[in-house]
């Protein structure tokens, strides 16, 4: 090897983080024919080769490689190394705890002999990774959890690895536990900031229960430590620039709950925004560029948003939702996709609540986020709990189901039902180009064809002729170009008596200016549908043939109420 | 009929989803929600009728027909 090291002086710098090995020793294919596996009950499985760490310990030069590396406290890994073409190549890495393990496993199966020599050299790694030298250390580890400072002696912290965890996070019976001013969950955070920052995992060897309790600590499984340190105030370049309009805010906290929660207050909110807000159709459809997106790269565009504007893509949202939780009290952050310029990139938006770090984007999909699923009471998909631990997402989702039943049963919500047809329909003709034509004369024949023997009782064939004529003639009742009068008639049939009779009336132009010139129609309780000029309609009012109902409000253009004479 | 409209509306929801053309996708979803409506088309105008049945695909001269068999009083 110090043949190798004389040939590649540079490289001596390196033996403090890597054990080099002799290249003429030792070949990199050699090496992987011979790799296994060691797996370790709570943890990773990791590669390794026998022949390369008996070799190490064997070798006393080596051996005292391994101890500079050992010793050097920055380096965390054992890493046996090969120089090859004047630079290292590296065989595998195991952690020094693991090296030590592995050895000590390796003895325990008689893979290594006990020569005098060699057991000295397994007391030196052992002392090594010996927990005693993290208890005897007078070492102070500093952190801060949400701006409050604290400090613990290292001998403390490793006591309570060791040991200590047991009662305090496995037992069910100690919910009040605290260490100094800190609970449960703020410990068990600077615990994990401990093993992290001094790797001490890495170079200590620790028990199974030891290395099960930092596994459960990493995934936040006894403990809730995701939030902490994280949004402890709003990152927002633009708020400043954002003006919510006054409708806007009315309709959204109008009927807010006084006894929320601020988590239930912000989920109230986006779900509130989300019913209200809708994307931009032509942004969609313009693939977000062009002048669609010209527009919306403004921000003093949001400040035009209403219940009646209500036309946003998702940085809008973001920015317009980021100002309703500062109005509440909540810190947040808003990150965009690749840039920090407002209107470029797709935008997602995270904030703090107490123990909850939640992030929230209303276009997870266009076309099947909550800006849709909000409106048809489907399930709320962009408002997600990022803490790890399983229990608070479990309360953060109950949290949530509660407040969108709360909507869906105490407030109006005009996308569901009848009047949600009608949302839909103004949607779709917000969708549709151009428009369709369809002629008088058509109108005329399908409401003839439809109303020819009808299966239907008497007075349901002129509830449907109502409900027909409305369908066909929709635009022309709106411009008092058509209208249907329910009158009756009186019959002869057994014996004299009135029966219902419809009077259809249309003119192109409007029916009041010029009544002699509309377009009449009967319909009668036989179920015929005729043609009848003014003249003749205006003599039957007259003569009492036909005459109003009583309860009638609107006339026959032409022919007023109360000209009835006798009819014989 | 509608019935059969229901099923042609939800074929061309999964052509333009696959076909990745969101505008159309958009106006099908937004159609669909509409058909869940037995009586839909009587509660729009026979103009927005047609023009839904052109984009579920009805041809021009079959819309008079089609629509007629929609607004049957017994269907």
């Amino acid at each position: 090897m110090i043949k190798d090291l004389q040939n590649n002086p540079e490289l001596i710098k390196l033996t403090n983080r890597f054990v080099i090995l002799p290249s003429e020793e030792v070949s990199i294919e050699e090496l992987k024919k011979n790799m296994q596996t060691f797996n370790f009950s709570n943890n990773r499985p990791v590669s390794y080769n026998p022949k390369l760490i008996k070799k190490i310990l064997l070798d006393d030069d080596l051996f005292n490689n391994l101890l500079e590396v050992f010793k050097n406290s920055e380096a965390n890994y054992i890493s046996p190394a090969i120089i090859s073409r004047g630079d290292l190549t590296p065989t595998f890495s195991l952690t020094k705890a693991e090296f030590v393990q592995i050895a000590n496993d390796m003895f325990k199966n008689g893979f290594l002999w006990d020569g005098s020599n060699l057991k000295k050299k397994y007391e030196t790694i052992n002392k090594l990774v010996s927990l005693e030298s993290l208890k005897n250390s007078t070492e102070i580890f500093e952190s801060i959890i949400d701006g409050k400072q604290v400090s613990f002696a290292f001998s403390e912290l490793t006591k309570f690895l060791e040991s200590g965890f047991l009662e305090t996070y496995y037992s069910t019976n100690n919910i009040n536990f605290k260490i100094g001013e800190l609970n449960k969950d703020e410990f068990a955070y600077v615990l994990k900031s401990f093993i992290e920052k001094h790797k001490v995992f890495d170079r200590y060897i620790f028990s199974e229960s030891s290395t099960k309790f930092k596994n459960d600590l990493e995934t936040d499984k006894i403990a809730n430590t995701s939030h902490f340190n994280v949004i402890n105030k709003t990152e927002d370049s633009f708020s400043n620039e954002v003006l919510i309009n006054k409708q806007l805010r009315d309709k959204i906290l109008k009927n807010l709950p006084k006894n929320y929660s601020k988590l239930e207050q912000a989920i109230y909110v986006y779900i509130k925004l989300c019913q209200t807000l809708t994307y931009d159709p032509e942004f969609f459809a313009s693939n977000q560029e062009g002048r669609s997106a010209f527009i919306h790269e403004d921000i003093s565009r949001i400040s035009q948003v209403t219940p009646n504007n209500p036309e946003i893509v998702c940085y809008e949202f973001n920015q317009i939702y980021g100002k309703f939780l500062k109005t509440i009290g909540i810190n947040y952050e808003i990150s965009t996709e690749y840039t920090n310029v407002y209107g470029k990139g797709h935008a997602n938006l995270q904030f703090r609540v107490d123990d909850y770090i939640i992030t929230a984007d209303s276009v997870t999909s266009i076309l099947q986020g909550d800006l849709f699923n909000s409106k048809v009471n489907e399930n709320i998909v962009g408002l997600n709990c990022n803490n790890k631990n399983s229990i608070i997402q479990q309360k953060f989702k109950t949290i949530l189901n509660n407040v969108y039943e709360d909507i869906q049963q105490n407030e109006y919500n005009p996308y569901i039902g009848e009047s949600g047809f009608n949302s839909w329909l103004e949607m779709y003709r917000t969708l549709s180009t151009g428009s369709m034509l369809v002629e008088a004369s058509e109108k005329f024949d399908i409401l003839k064809k439809q109303l020819k023997k009808l299966p239907l009782p008497k007075m349901e064939n002129f509830s449907y002729l109502l409900k027909l004529s409305k369908a066909l003639f929709n635009n022309e009742f709106e411009d008092s170009k058509f209208n249907v009068i329910i009158a009756n008639e009186l019959t002869r049939l057994d014996r004299v008596k009135l029966m219902p009779l419809a009077v259809i009336v249309y003119n192109s132009n409007n029916i009041k200016s010029n009544p002699e010139n509309n377009t009449l129609f009967t319909y009668n309780h036989k179920g015929d549908f005729k043609n009848i000029d003014f003249k003749t309609l205006k003599l039957y009012f007259e003569a009492g043939k036909y005459d109003y109902l009583k309860q009638h409000d609107i006339d026959i253009p032409g022919i007023p109420k109360g000209g009835a004479k006798k009819y014989d | 009929m509608i019935k059969k409209l229901r099923e042609i509306n939800n074929k061309l929801i999964l052509k333009y989803k696959l076909a990745n053309n969101n505008e159309q996708l958009l106006k099908q979803r937004v159609i669909n929600k509409l058909l869940q409506n037995d009586n839909c088309f009587f509660e729009m105008p026979i103009e927005t009728a047609y023009m839904i049945l052109a984009d579920l695909g009805i041809e021009k001269n079959n819309l008079k027909n089609t629509y007629l068999e929609l607004t049957k009083p017994n269907k």
